[in-house]
């Protein structure tokens, strides 16, 4: 392929910003809503269960987290092989976590009899 | 040969190569910080005394700069928005206000280690391992990686926006790379959204 050949597909192939977009979102309403959730969370450390604590607060987090994702950075738009490679992330850490969960947490061990 | 900017090229599956590498990053910067962030969890469930450490962690700071964060990815959207419509006057306010964002946060984080250096508190800290709370040193080495790896991140997007802000406003042109940039920012603050109630909330 020669240089002007090479120019024109450059030119065809080229993205026009403005035809690339389906539109912004209320981007204020969902940061609104950001800062609520926000709240919720530091409202919900004040509960003196740990573990609620943790199930509460992490459940507001992973909602806030994809509400990011989904809205500021238009996942929600974004083709599938954006999709599969965040769906690829977050299985390794969930294998991560399984497979490290019986090193790391005591669990009885019942193949090994007691002293 | 001209090859003209590589970056506004449609790559494989119609998505523009910049945005699909950005994409790619992001899905590994997850898993570095997710990793980190399970073996935080799974050693919290081991150790009841990283309870006790955390307790003594700046809240208020860390609350403060959770609302910086978010505020900012606010301001960087909107810097997205004024980039569609190749509004450069706009691009420059939005993105200066959320580099004006970074540095608070960066401040923040520095006035809390300061403090936290002070009282004792560090990866090999004398004081508790003359105590022998070594699983209590592995605390605060977990909350100094995952939080200056964080800081650090915070430090290249304010570098990386405020560069690619003033490509778009001496040139008027690469307008689609304050989303890009933009992209990278967003996943700094979905960072912290985790790191925050972890570190500082549960005690």
């Amino acid at each position: 392929m020669n240089t002007q050949q090479t120019q024109g597909l450059e030119h065809e192939i080229r993205v026009p910003l403005e035809n690339d977009y389906h539109g912004h979102p209320n981007y204020l309403k969902v940061y609104i809503i950001l800062l609520i959730l926000f709240a919720l969370t530091v409202f919900a450390s004040l509960i003196p269960n740990p573990l609620v604590v943790f199930a509460v607060v992490f459940g507001i987090s992973i909602i806030k987290g994809t509400m990011v994702l989904l809205y500021f950075m238009h996942l929600k738009w974004e083709p599938n092989l954006i999709w599969i490679m965040l769906v690829l992330a977050l299985l390794t850490l969930f294998f991560l976590l399984i497979g490290l969960y019986p090193d790391m947490v005591p669990v009885e061990n019942y193949l090994v009899p007691k002293p | 040969m001209n090859t003209g900017i590589l970056t506004t090229k449609i790559s494989w599956r119609e998505i523009p190569q910049a945005r699909l590498a950005i994409w790619a990053l992001i899905a590994g910067e997850f898993v570095i910080f997710g990793g980190l962030i399970v073996m935080y969890i799974l050693n919290r469930m081991k150790y009841e005394s990283w309870g006790e450490m955390a307790e003594h962690t700046n809240v208020i700071a860390g609350t403060v700069n959770t609302l910086v964060l978010l505020t900012s990815s606010y301001f960087v959207v909107k810097a997205h928005e004024a980039a569609v419509k190749k509004n450069a006057r706009a691009v420059k306010k939005w993105i200066w206000l959320t580099i004006m964002c970074a540095l608070i946060f960066l401040g923040i984080k520095a006035y809390e280690y300061t403090h936290e250096i002070m009282m004792g508190y560090t990866m090999s800290s004398p004081a508790l391992l003359e105590e022998g709370k070594h699983v209590e040193t592995l605390y605060w080495s977990f909350y100094y990686t995952m939080t200056g790896l964080h800081g650090l991140h915070v430090i290249a997007g304010a570098l990386a926006l405020y560069f690619v802000m003033r490509n778009v406003t001496r040139t008027g042109e690469n307008y689609h790379r304050i989303e890009v940039a933009g992209l990278y920012w967003h996943m700094v603050d979905i960072i912290w959204i985790f790191l925050f109630p972890l570190i500082y909330l549960i005690h």
